[in-house]
């Protein structure tokens, strides 16, 4: 009998998550794979515009020149989403041609604005 | 032992690097005794397998991290880790190890044992010890890059056996990086060969139909000829033995 292993090439997390009260959502990035956002949505019910920080969180292992290394985060980048108009929510949409950013640990996605409705499609490698 | 293939020239079809069932294999005399395998025998794969196993390190930039990938830490003084990469308490067998390397601002250095490099040159200094990692220039002497053996066609090989001296990766980050970290991440596959020696010779039959041993040819015992350490690395090796 020949055991074949599978050959993933590539994986996506695709999900959503409503924040409130500045929560935040976090995504854990696979042990082996580094992520990529490819594409992030945001949809925000507030009469003032959300700010949104994207940010990278991970713990280096300990290595020869770090040996107690402690938990890194990294701000990546903002999205601001445009505020509610006449009962309409604001909404943003960002279809990123090429990766931005390499999130390693997880994907942390910060809001400053009650029920901000997220959604990000996340490519692993 | 350790085998590089850099894609000097572009090969159709591929050449073979991993060993098949069948293959014969031959361990030079210049390996140490006491390691599972007799040193200056033919093995004959009785019997493979494939595993996988992936190694992941996130390291500061300019830093670097000394992986062990034996199955003891008597050669660590810096870090008690280490991956079981070598075969343990059986005879006969051998780990062929393909490293894979995920893209990445990182390179690769290989020592064995500990502090021990194996890629160097000539010239004074021109070798990747430890204060030359923190050198500008002279980092990358010796150094694999993910494009010399990329994680989807593995170009860095390494056979391993039972108590073997330690071998060690050094996982160096670039300076550079974007951020301030790089993930590296090395896919293996590891093929599991259990070996049986025929070095008195393959099972044969003579002009009258006897079962005979029919002995190895030269061709035969040079086919995959397994160097040691000492036969392979300029350090070891020096330019006096040619």
């Amino acid at each position: 009998m020949d055991i074949i292993a599978p050959s993933i090439t590539q994986k996506v997390i695709n999900d959503s998550a409503v924040l409130t009260n500045a929560d935040n959502v976090l995504v854990t990035i696979p042990r082996i794979q580094t992520g990529y956002l490819t594409q992030f949505t945001a949809s925000n019910p507030s009469a003032s515009a959300a700010n949104l920080m994207i940010e990278d969180e991970y713990t280096p292992d300990s290595s020869n020149g770090n040996p107690s290394p402690t938990l890194v985060t990294k701000n990546c980048f903002p999205v601001v989403v445009p505020p509610a108009v006449g009962g309409v929510n604001g909404y943003i949409v960002i279809d990123y041609g090429h990766p931005l950013s390499k999130h390693m640990g997880s994907l942390a996605i910060l809001s400053d604005t009650a029920n901000v409705i997220v959604s990000y499609l996340l490519k692993l490698e | 032992m350790l085998k590089l293939a850099f894609p000097r020239t572009l090969e159709f079809p591929p050449a073979k690097r991993q060993y098949e069932v069948g293959d014969l294999v031959t361990f030079s005399s210049a390996w140490p005794t006491q390691l599972g395998i007799a040193p200056g025998h033919t093995y004959k794969v009785a019997w493979r397998e494939d595993v996988p196993y992936d190694l992941s390190y996130i390291i500061g930039t300019s830093d670097y991290k000394d992986v062990n990938i034996s199955d003891n830490t008597q050669n660590d003084p810096t870090n008690p880790q280490y991956e079981n990469l070598y075969p343990y308490g059986t005879q006969n067998t051998l780990y062929q190890i393909m490293f894979g390397l995920k893209p990445g601002n990182y390179m690769l250095h290989l020592y064995m044992p500990y502090d021990q490099w194996l890629l160097g040159l000539e010239f004074t200094n021109m070798v990747p010890n430890d204060t030359n990692m923190s050198n500008a220039r002279l980092k990358y002497i010796g150094s694999i890059k993910p494009e010399d053996s990329p994680h989807y066609d593995p170009r860095l090989t390494l056979v391993t056996v039972y108590n073997m001296v330690p071998f060690y990766l050094r996982y160096l980050t670039d300076s550079g990086v974007s951020g301030d970290a790089e993930k590296c991440i090395t896919n293996m596959i590891i093929n599991h060969c259990q070996l049986i020696d025929v070095t008195a010779g393959l099972p044969g039959m003579n002009a009258q139909g006897q079962n005979i041993l029919v002995p190895l040819t030269q061709e035969q015992k040079t086919r995959n000829l397994i160097r040691y350490v000492t036969e392979i690395s300029f350090r070891t090796r020096g330019p006096s033995s040619v």
